[in-house]
C-alpha cells in the first residue's frame, strides 16, 4: 500500500509517541531547526572564515583545485560558486556525511584516501557557512564511479526555530553528470553584496589558508600529508563575474619577503626546549651557531623546558620601513620604492599568523589582533624608535601539529584556539623569541651604525667641533650676502651648501645616536639614586634589627627551636648586611667623585668578600690571582671597579647556570708592561667565537628575554647594557676590554688592560 | 653591676627602642633610648634626670632625620650635633655642676670610625666610639666596656684615697716611668674623670708601651696563639697571675705588663732578654719552664727572614720582628709608647690598607725592598 509522506510522518509521530509512553524513566533529545541559524550565521562571524571553511571541505576531499565564482555580487542577493574537483558524495555519503549535523566521518578517517591530506575539518559543522553566506544552497556532486550526479536544494530560511530539524526535508535529484568528479555548491541569494576588495581579502585570505612552504621543512618527513602552499596538486582560483564579463582576481606576490632586513625563526623542539635565531645578510648576522636559548621559566639564569608544547616552528620576515640604508650590508638591498610599497602591503596583510596542522587559525595575526602583545609592549621599550617592531614591521608565521587536537582545540567558530595551557606556553614562546630576536637585530643595527659612523668620520677626516665651524662660517658668509660660489681660494676654508648640509646631517645621526644613549643612561642614573638612598636607608635598620635578635635570643635562650630559627636569622641577616655595606661603601666612593689610582687587590677583595656567599650558594667557586705588586691602575673612581665586577659576576653566573656545570671563577690580576690587567674567567657555557666583539655593544644579549608582562626595570636588567657601559669606562681612561683566550679549565675570559698609575700618584696614595 | 644608660638617637622611636633592647638583652645594662629633642629641653631634662644614669650613649648624626625631612622625629628640629651635647656635659661636669658620666659615641653609618679618625675635633669628647654593629656582633665586649667606663668615672668621683699606685695597681716589681708619673699626678692633683680617662684610654690602653694587648703578648713570647691549644691555659696559669693589668679600666680592656714580661721572663723562663731568641727557642723554653705543652711557634710573614718577634704587623696582626717592620705613623706619641709597624708582606698585599698610614721616613726604604723583590 501506498502512503503519502504526510502520512508517515503522522505515523512517525505516533510511534514516537508510544514510545516515549513504554520507556517512561528516560528522556532524549530533539533538535530543533533553529540549530542551523546557531552553526552558521551566529557562529562565523565573518564571511572570510566562512569561504575559508568550505575550502577546506574541498582539501579534505582531495580536490585538485577549487573555483570561487563571485557571480553578480556588486549588491546584495548574488550568487557564489565553489566548485572542487574532489571525490564527490555518492547518496549514501551525502545522507550519512553532508546531511548529518556534527558527522564523525572525519574523526574515524582523519586522512583523505587518494592523497593521504590530513583533512582539517572534525567537527562536521563547517558545511553550515554556506548558510551564513546566503540563504540557498544547491549541491551539484558526482562520484567518479557514479552514472549520474546528485542534485540538492536546501532553503536554509526553511530551518526556522520551533520546528523540529527532521521535518524539514530536502528533495534529492538524479541529473546528468556535470564533471567527472567533484561537488559544486551554488549559493545563491547572498546575503551581502562583495566589492572587489572584499573579494581580494577573503581570496588572499583564502590563499594563506594553508601554511606557507617556507616555514620548516618538518612536515614533508611525515607520512601524513599535512596541507602546505607548496602542495602543488591543490590551488584556489577566484573569478568574479558581473554581466557575462569574467575577472580572474590575482594573489599578491610575496617574493618581496627575500629582500627583508632580517628573518626571525625558531623552534620548540620535542623535548620541550626552545631556541630562536636571526638571519640577516644585510646587518651581517650569520645564524649558524647563533642559536639564541628561550626558557620557559621566568628566570634569566636558567633555561627551562616547555612542559606541554612540542615541535612549535615560527619563521617571520621583519622589516623596517623608514630606513633603507640600514639593508645596504651584504644584503641585496632595497630601494625605498620598494620598501613603500612593501609597508603599504603590510597595512593589510601583516602581523604574526597562527598555522595548526597546516591551516591558518584565524584571527591570530590578521590586522588589528595581536594575539602577541607586540604593538602593546613596544611602547614600553625606550628603543622603539630606532628599532621598530610592531605587528606591521613583522609578516610571520606559526606552525603547530597537533594531529590529534588535544593540546590545541579550535573554538567551534572556527575563529581562534581555546586559551589553555599549551596556548599560554606557546604565546610565551613566541613572545621571548621575538624580544630577543628585536635585541639581536638592535645590538646589530648599533655596531653597523657604529662602524659606519666610524668610517664616515674618517672619510671626512674633521672632527664634529670643525663641522660646527665650517657650518657657521658657512652662515656667517651667507649673512654677509656673499654668495658662497666654488671660487678657488675660498673652498679650502668654507663649506659649500652641500657640504654644509652633509656636515648638518652628519651631526644629526651622531646627536640621534647620543640622544638615545643619554635617555638610557638617565634611566640608569635615576636607579643608581634610588639604590643610593635605599641602601642607606636599610642601614640604618640593622642596628634595631640587631638589637631586637639580641633581645629574643636571650629571651629564649632555652628554646632550642626558636634558637635555631634565631640564629639563622642572624646569619642571614649577616649576608643581608654584607651586601647593603658593599652597596653603601661604593655609593660612598661614588660621592667623593675623586679619582685615585687602584690596587686592583683592594677591589678584587672587596668584591671577594662581599660575593663569596652568594658564590657559594650558588655552587661557584672564586679564585683571585695577582702576579707582582703595585698593581695600580690609572686615578679612576673605585665604584667603577663595583660596576665592572658585578657585572662580570652576573655575567658567569648565568653562564655558568646554563651550563650547568660545578662553577669556578678566577680573577687574576697582574701587570703587562705599562699596563695593568685583570682577567676575569669562568667555566660557564663560554661565548662563541662570532660574538666575541659583539658582547661590547649595546643591547647585545644571550639573556632569555624575561617574558610578557616583566616591568620596565627588569627589562633594563636583562638589556644587554652592562658589558657597554663597563666598555664604556674602560674605554674612557684609554683601556681596552676583550674576550681573551681561557686558562686551562675555563671556558670565557674577559680581559680589561689599564694604563697603569704614575710614580707620583702611586707615592701619593701611600703616604698622604 | 648593672649600669643604666641612656641612649639619644634620632632614628625612628621603633628603631632606637630596638638597639636599645638589644644592649639591655643581657641584663648587665640598661639602656633606654630617647629622641634627641630641642637643645633646652634635652639639656634639662639630662640635667633633671642625672641621678639616674651612669652614661650616656649618643648617635653621630642628631640631625639626620631633621636634615632629611625638615623635623626630627619626634616633631621637633634637632640643629645640634653629638659633639655639643658631649661638649655642654663636660663643661658642665668640669665645672662641678653635675656628675661626670660616660660619653660614648655610636653610629650605623659605614666607614664612620674612619671618617671619625681623620677628624680629631672630637676625640677628647668621648670615652669609646662603636659602630652600631658592634653591638650586636661583640655584644658581651661593649657590654662590658661600657659597665667599666661608668665604674671607673665612679671610683674617680668617690675615692677620696687617689694615688698613682690605686690607679695603675701596678705590683710593686712594676715601675712608671716618670713622666708618665708625672702626667698622672697632674691629673690627680684636679681631678676631672673624664679628662684622666681619656688620657688613659688614648695614651696607655690603646698603644703600646708601658701595656701590651694580647696580640703584641703573644708575639713577645713567640706563640701563634690562634694554633696553640693551650694559649688559655698558660694565660691564666702562669700568664695573668704574672702580669695582667689590674688597674682601671682593666675590666674593659684586657692588658698585660710589657716590663711584668720581661721580669717574669728573666726570672722564671731563662735570664737572657727574650727578644734575643727566636720564636721557637722561646716556645721550647715555656715548655720546659711551665709545663704547659699545647703551645705552637708563631711563623714568620711572608718577605721576612727573622722569627725574633717583639711588635705584630699592625695591618695582619701577626707577629714581627721590629727589625723588619716599617713604622706607621702614630699621632701624638709619647715618650712611653712603641713604635709600631706593618711588614711589608702586607703593604705589598694590601691588607687593611686603610688602616693605618705608613711614616714617610720609610719611603726610600719601601723602595729599595720593592726594587730587591724585583731583581
Amino acid at each position: 500500500m501506498v502512503e503519502t509522506r504526510e502520512e508517515l510522518i503522522r505515523q512517525r509521530e505516533a510511534l514516537d509517541k508510544q514510545l516515549a509512553e513504554l520507556d517512561k524513566d528516560k528522556v532524549r533529545f530533539s533538535v530543533d531547526a533553529g540549530i542551523i541559524d546557531r552553526l552558521g550565521r551566529e557562529l562565523m562571524a565573518k564571511q572570510e572564515t566562512a569561504v575559508s571553511e568550505l575550502v577546506k571541505n574541498a582539501y579534505d576531499a582531495d580536490a585538485n583545485e577549487v573555483i570561487l565564482q563571485f557571480v553578480n555580487t556588486d549588491a546584495v542577493g548574488g550568487t557564489l560558486i565553489i566548485e572542487d574537483d574532489g571525490h564527490g558524495m555518492d547518496l549514501e555519503a551525502l545522507r550519512k556525511g553532508f546531511m548529518r549535523l556534527s558527522s564523525t566521518d572525519k574523526v574515524h578517517n582523519p586522512v583523505s584516501p587518494k592523497y593521504g591530506r590530513k583533512r582539517a575539518g572534525r567537527k562536521g559543522i563547517g558545511r553550515f557557512a554556506t548558510q551564513r553566506l546566503g540563504s540557498r544552497l544547491t549541491i551539484i556532486t558526482q562520484t567518479e564511479e557514479s552514472e549520474t550526479a546528485l542534485k540538492v536544494i536546501i532553503e536554509w530560511d526553511d530551518y526556522q526555530i520551533d520546528r523540529d530539524i527532521n521535518l524539514v526535508a530536502n528533495l534529492v535529484e538524479e541529473i546528468p553528470k556535470q564533471n567527472m568528479q567533484g561537488t559544486t555548491l551554488i549559493i545563491d541569494n547572498l546575503r551581502e553584496n562583495w566589492t572587489t576588495a572584499e573579494i581580494q581579502r577573503v581570496f588572499r585570505y583564502v590563499s594563506d589558508l594553508l601554511q606557507p612552504s617556507y616555514l620548516s621543512d618538518r612536515l614533508k618527513k611525515s607520512e601524513v600529508v599535512f596541507a602546505s602552499q607548496e602542495d602543488n596538486s591543490f590551488s584556489v582560483n577566484c573569478q568574479r563575474k558581473i554581466n557575462e564579463e569574467v575577472e580572474t582576481i590575482s594573489d599578491i606576490d610575496k617574493s618581496f619577503f627575500e629582500k627583508a632586513l632580517a628573518v626571525f625563526e625558531g623552534f620548540v623542539d620535542m623535548s620541550g626546549e626552545g631556541f630562536c635565531s636571526v638571519t640577516s645578510k644585510s646587518l651581517g648576522i650569520d645564524s649558524l651557531n647563533n642559536l639564541i636559548s628561550i626558557s620557559a621559566g621566568k628566570s634569566r639564569d636558567k633555561v627551562e623546558l616547555y612542559n606541554l608544547i612540542k615541535d612549535v616552528h615560527f619563521k617571520a620576515y621583519y622589516f623596517i620601513y623608514n630606513r633603507p640604508d640600514y639593508y645596504e650590508g651584504q644584503g641585496i638591498g632595497i630601494s625605498s620604492i620598494e620598501l613603500k610599497r612593501v609597508n603599504d602591503f603590510a597595512q593589510t596583510s601583516s602581523g604574526v599568523r597562527l598555522y595548526r596542522n597546516g591551516f591558518r587559525v584565524p584571527p591570530f595575526g590578521d590586522v588589528g589582533d595581536d594575539w602577541l602583545d607586540i604593538d602593546e609592549r613596544v611602547s614600553m621599550q625606550s628603543h622603539a624608535r630606532r628599532i621598530p617592531m610592531t605587528n606591521k614591521n613583522l609578516f610571520g608565521f606559526v606552525e603547530i601539529t597537533d594531529e590529534k587536537g588535544h593540546l590545541f582545540e579550535e573554538t567551534s567558530s572556527r575563529e581562534g584556539l581555546i586559551k589553555n595551557e599549551a596556548f599560554g606556553e606557546l604565546v610565551d614562546f613566541l613572545i621571548k623569541a621575538f624580544d630577543a630576536c628585536r635585541a639581536r637585530v638592535e645590538s646589530s643595527i648599533g655596531f653597523t651604525e657604529k662602524k659606519k659612523k666610524r668610517e664616515k668620520r674618517q672619510k671626512a677626516k674633521r672632527d664634529q667641533i670643525e663641522q660646527l665651524k665650517g657650518i657657521k662660517d658657512f652662515i656667517d658668509s651667507t649673512e654677509d650676502g656673499q654668495s658662497n660660489t666654488t671660487d678657488g681660494e675660498e673652498k679650502g676654508e668654507r663649506f659649500s651648501r652641500e657640504e654644509a648640509k652633509a656636515a648638518l646631517e652628519e651631526l644629526e645621526i651622531v646627536l640621534d645616536e647620543q640622544m638615545d644613549e643619554i635617555a638610557m643612561l638617565r634611566v640608569l642614573a635615576g636607579m643608581g639614586l634610588s639604590i643610593g638612598e635605599f641602601v642607606h636607608e636599610i642601614r640604618q635598620f640593622s642596628p634595631a634589627f640587631e638589637g631586637d635578635l639580641l633581645t629574643m635570643l636571650a629571651a629564649y635562650a632555652a628554646n632550642d627551636e626558636m634558637k635555631q630559627g634565631l640564629t639563622r636569622l642572624s646569619r642571614n641577616f649577616e649576608q643581608f648586611q654584607s651586601y647593603a655595606a658593599y652597596f653603601d661603601e661604593t655609593i660612598r666612593n661614588n660621592a667623593k667623585r675623586e679619582l685615585r689610582p687602584i690596587e686592583i687587590r683592594d677591589v678584587v677583595r672587596g668584591f671577594e668578600d662581599i660575593i663569596r656567599r652568594n658564590a657559594l650558594k650558588n655552587n661557584i667557586k672564586i679564585e683571585s690571582n695577582f702576579i707582582g705588586y703595585d698593581l695600580y691602575t690609572c686615578p679612576m673612581h673605585a665604584s667603577e671597579w663595583s660596576s665592572i665586577l658585578f657585572n662580570f659576576y652576573s655575567n658567569s653566573k648565568k653562564a655558568i647556570i646554563k651550563a650547568d656545570v660545578s662553577g669556578k671563577i678566577l680573577i687574576v690580576g697582574s701587570e703587562d708592561e705599562d699596563k695593568i690587567v685583570l682577567e676575569f674567567s669562568d667555566n660557564g657555557i663560554g661565548i662563541p667565537p662570532e660574538n666575541s666583539e659583539r658582547v661590547f655593544d649595546a643591547f647585545f644579549t644571550t639573556s632569555t628575554p624575561a617574558g610578557r608582562g616583566v616591568s620596565q626595570n627588569e627589562e633594563l636588567l636583562g638589556s644587554g647594557l652592562g658589558l657597554k657601559i663597563i666598555s664604556d669606562i674602560i674605554e674612557s681612561y684609554g683601556g681596552e676590554i676583550f674576550v681573551s683566550k681561557p686558562p686551562e679549565g675555563y671556558k670565557t675570559c674577559i680581559r680589561i688592560e689599564l694604563p697603569e698609575a704614575t710614580e707620583e700618584q702611586i707615592e701619593k696614595e701611600q703616604y698622604v | 653591676m648593672s649600669n643604666r644608660f641612656l641612649y639619644i638617637d634620632d632614628a625612628a622611636p621603633d628603631i632606637r627602642n630596638a638597639t636599645a633592647s638589644g644592649l639591655s638583652s643581657s641584663g648587665f645594662l640598661i639602656v633606654t633610648a630617647e629622641e634627641p629633642l630641642a637643645w633646652d629641653t634635652r639639656t634639662s631634662r639630662i640635667l633633671g634626670n642625672i641621678a639616674q644614669i651612669e652614661g650616656v650613649i649618643l648617635d653621630w648624626r642628631l640631625t639626620e632625620e631633621t636634615n632629611r625631612t625638615g623635623v626630627g622625629v619626634g616633631g621637633t628640629v634637632v640643629k645640634y650635633s653629638a659633639e655639643a651635647l658631649a661638649q655642654h656635659l663636660r663643661f658642665l661636669a668640669t665645672e662641678g655642676e653635675i656628675k661626670d658620666i660616660p660619653i660614648v659615641l655610636c653610629s650605623a653609618n659605614q666607614g664612620f670610625k674612619e671618617y671619625y679618625r681623620r677628624d680629631s675635633t672630637g676625640h677628647n669628647l668621648f670615652d669609646e666610639v662603636f659602630e652600631k654593629n658592634d653591638f650586636a656582633e661583640h655584644h658581651e665586649i661593649v657590654v662590658r666596656q661600657l659597665n667599666c667606663l661608668a665604674e671607673a668615672y665612679k671610683i674617680l668621683q668617690t675615692e677620696q684615697e687617689l694615688s698613682l699606685e690605686s690607679i695603675f695597681a701596678n705590683p710593686t716589681n712594676i715601675e712608671i716611668d716618670v713622666r708618665l708619673a708625672g702626667n698622672i699626678s697632674t691629673f690627680l692633683g684636679n681631678m676631672v674623670p673624664h679628662e684622666l680617662i681619656g688620657f688613659l684610654q688614648k695614651e696607655i690602653i690603646k698603644k703600646p708601651g708601658i701595656l701590651i694587648n694580647e696580640d703584641i703578648l703573644a708575639a713577645r713570647l713567640g706563640i701563634d696563639k690562634d694554633a696553640s691549644d693551650e694559649w688559655n691555659t698558660l694565660l691564666e696559669t702562669v700568664i695573668n697571675p704574672n702580669l695582667k693589668y689590674e688597674g682601671l679600666l682593666s675590666d674593659g680592656w684586657t692588658r698585660w705588663w710589657a716590663d711584668g714580661l720581661i721580669q717574669w721572663w728573666k726570672r722564671d723562663i731563662h735570664p737572657t732578654h727574650p727578644q734575643l731568641r727566636a720564636a721557637k727557642q722561646r716556645v721550647k723554653l715555656i715548655k720546659e719552664k711551665t709545663g704547659v705543652q699545647g703551645l705552637v711557634p708563631a711563623e714568620k710573614l711572608k718577605f721576612c727572614a727573622e722569627s725574633e718577634f717583639w711588635t705584630v704587623c699592625v695591618a695582619t696582626k701577626k707577629p714581627l720582628a721590629t727589625s723588619e717592620g716599617l713604622r706607621v705613623q702614630v699621632t701624638n706619641e709619647q715618650p712611653w709608647q712603641d713604635e709600631q709597624y706593618v711588614s711589608l708582606f702586607a703593604i705589598l698585599e694590601r691588607i687593611n690598607h686603610d688602616s693605618y698610614k705608613l711614616n714617610p721616613i720609610e719611603k726610600e726604604r719601601l723602595a729599595n725592598l720593592k726594587r730587591m723583590l724585583k731583581a
